[in-house]
């Protein structure tokens, strides 16, 4: 008879174990150094003992690969490129490895481009967007940033992105080709509330910042004209703050091209996450790098064991008219 | 500390009464036996959920607005505020469990025959209250899985024939879920079923020491069944230690695994599938057995067919027969009604999987 109240017991306590662990499948980690896939839609950071921007760090072996499926943002655009990325986390900071596919390193940003009389700017960059919503948000984690900070006007040029509350905040993490890359950090900025619907682009604002970030380089002249120029490379699509020079006209050809912005790395909230980004055979991988909590106020706090819902956005030379986005939920969890 | 306690038996008379409670004698072959410290178990459990229970209640925002952030901030900014929540997660899995094997002990050993009827019957509605306390605890974090799983199960309740509409609207305050239904199960959650508990508990454990432990029914023990030792210190150590070891193991379980808290509750969300906790799994297992109109069989009849038998047991088993393999009916039909349930519950798990 006790055998048989044992036998119960230990099979009831087994249901009781199994239910409780239930919660948590614990993705088996990599073998033969090829990284595990993930559960769908779900990235799982990977807690190692430091963490950098390094792209080929040993412990990407271990991490899991979500794939993301991107659609156009506008429902009359092709879809995008699927999306590879993969977490890992230490003590202190989060590290996040996108990859996906784009034929062209595209640097074109507001390029001046001179044809032998006048001025034209133009050109779209390649850039990739996380946002996080800051504190709890049951509309975000349950239908994603495609139904709940878009808006769904046909009309393209009475689209904006941002919250529908003044209470309701998310962190933007905006890594371009041209305009971040090449001073080593993302955009950190904010989508708030619109609250001028005249001007689309208001909910989108920059972290604080003390001190650099990117310049628009124009002379802010009637018709305008560069300010700065590079002084080591005529041909340059990127103008580093320390290598600008005032702009010469009589040094630049027909066809000749001078960045539209001066970049500096940014001081401050704005310049929170650095970034490392190599675009090498028809591929993107960037990497993104952020304290867990910065503790400035226009961030996202993320606390290991915390699952966070995310959105992720991509564009080939697009700019934001015709970027693809993750229509799906995708939910950030820690092993 | 003598005059300190002669103060106040004076005063309260209490010495004697509590005398009697810590001398008690208990037959010595339930000493140190697993299947005899359920019950003590099952009260050790009760307690670690009043008192996780009550620290958790300092922190708590019984509001749609604040219930689901004041359970994040526990869960991952206040101290020591995991350890409390896992501990009272996992503690009303292992009441659900302890209670369970306590009733089957119960039944096993026919501790539920004349004259123990009232204590079985106690023990059901214990049960009973226990599942409740699971059911009302759910919806409280105010998450996605609380707040469909609440949903699905008030709808249950309500396909009742004629009062299930009433059923509905008692549970949820209105007809949809809101800060009526979280105040409502709020309050049933820390106010009534604790009282009731309770209450059930000093009924329970005097009728137990009214009638004295169910007679042994292995030789074995019968032959110890005349020698006796102190509940205290005894009986009262053994059950303390089994409670410690209890508790070490839901701490060990919320460090594995913190207590889940999903995402915030969504109400106008159109892809989430509720899911149930792990002990309510078989009964929605069943219900996808009892389709459309066939839906009240699930509903109303097995479970009123369940309880009710329950509750008849010790008046219809009235032989005096306690040893279970010369009941095979009755051992039988138990071990059936077990493996269904680990069925269901298996086959429930892997389709939420």
């Amino acid at each position: 008879m006790k055998r048989l109240l044992l036998a119960e017991t230990l099979a009831l306590s087994l249901a009781f174990v199994v239910a409780a662990c239930g919660g948590a499948t614990p993705t088996a980690p990599g073998q033969g150094g090829s990284a595990p896939a993930g559960k769908p839609n779900t990235l799982t950071a990977v807690k190692v003992d430091a963490t950098s921007v390094d792209a080929a760090a040993p412990y990407w072996a271990q991490s899991p690969k979500l794939e993301v499926t991107t659609s156009g943002a506008a429902p009359d655009k092709p879809a995008g490129p699927k999306v590879t990325i993969q977490a890992a986390y230490d003590g202190q900071y989060i590290v996040i490895r996108s990859e996906w596919a784009d034929a062209t390193n595209s640097l074109q940003d507001d390029t001046w481009t001179w044809d032998g009389k006048a001025f034209t700017q133009g050109g779209e960059q390649d850039f990739i967007a996380f946002i996080w919503p800051i504190g709890n948000n049951a509309t975000f984690a349950s239908k994603g940033c495609a139904a709940t900070c878009h808006n769904s006007s046909a009309k393209q040029d009475e689209w904006w992105m941002g919250s529908d509350s003044a209470d309701v905040n998310y962190d933007g993490w905006f890594w371009m080709a041209a305009r971040t890359n090449a001073v080593s950090y993302t955009d950190d900025i904010r989508w708030v509330n619109l609250t001028d619907p005249k001007d689309m682009g208001s909910p989108r604002v920059d972290d604080a910042k003390d001190s650099g970030g990117p310049e628009e380089n124009t002379d802010g002249a009637t018709p305008p004209a560069p300010k700065f120029m590079s002084a080591k490379d005529m041909q340059a699509l990127i103008l580093l703050e320390a290598d600008k020079v005032p702009f010469d006209q009589k040094m630049l050809v027909a066809g000749g091209t001078v960045p539209g912005f001066v970049l500096a790395k940014p001081v401050g909230s704005l310049g929170d996450v650095e970034a490392k980004g190599v675009w090498a055979d028809g591929k993107w991988v960037v990497v993104q790098r952020r304290l867990l909590n910065t503790t400035h106020p226009d961030d996202a706090v993320l606390i290991p064991s915390k699952p966070l819902p995310f959105g992720v956005a991509v564009a080939d030379a697009a700019g934001n008219l015709d970027h693809k986005i993750a229509k799906d939920v995708l939910t950030l969890e820690w092993k | 500390m003598n005059r300190i306690f002669k103060w106040i038996d004076e005063r309260t008379g209490l010495s004697g009464p509590v005398r009697n409670f810590l001398n008690y004698p208990v037959p010595k072959y339930v000493h140190r036996n697993f299947l005899y410290t359920l019950g003590g178990l099952t009260l050790m459990a009760f307690l670690f959920q009043i008192i996780t229970g009550i620290l958790l209640a300092f922190y708590y925002d019984p509001s749609t607005e604040g219930a689901y952030n004041s359970v994040d901030y526990i869960s991952f900014q206040l101290p020591l505020g995991w350890l409390v929540r896992g501990v009272h997660h996992y503690g009303s899995s292992a009441m659900v469990i302890l209670v369970s094997l306590h009733m089957l002990r119960t039944y096993y050993f026919s501790a539920y025959k004349k004259p123990r009827e009232l204590n079985w019957l106690t023990g059901v509605l214990l049960l009973f209250l226990v599942l409740a306390f699971g059911f009302t605890g759910y919806l409280l974090p105010w998450d996605q899985k609380g707040y469909w799983a609440t949903k699905v199960g008030t709808e249950i309740a309500g396909s009742v024939p004629l009062i299930g509409n009433f059923l509905i609207r008692i549970m949820r305050g209105g007809e949809n879920l809101g800060q009526a239904t979280l105040t409502r199960f709020y309050a049933g959650h820390i106010l009534l079923l604790p009282a009731s508990v309770a209450i059930l508990i000093v009924a329970h454990i005097f009728q137990l020491r009214h009638h004295g432990i169910a007679p042994a029914i292995t030789k074995k023990a019968q032959a110890q069944a005349k020698t006796f030792i102190p509940f205290f210190p005894d009986w009262a150590i053994t059950d303390t230690a089994a409670g410690l070891g209890l508790l070490a193991l839901l701490v060990y379980m919320t460090w594995a695994n913190h207590a889940p808290l999903e995402f915030p509750a969504d109400p106008t969300s159109n892809n989430y599938i509720p899911r149930p906790e792990w002990y309510f799994m078989f009964y929605f297992q069943l219900l996808k057995y009892f389709p459309g109109a066939l839906e009240p069989i699930a509903t109303i009849l097995i479970p009123l067919f369940l309880f009710g038998s329950m509750i008849l047991l010790p008046f219809v088993d009235r032989s005096e027969e306690r040893r279970p393999w010369r009941k095979p009916v009755t051992t039988l039909v138990s071990l059936f009604y077990i493996i269904v349930i680990i069925v269901f519950t298996v086959l429930a798990m892997a389709a939420y999987a």
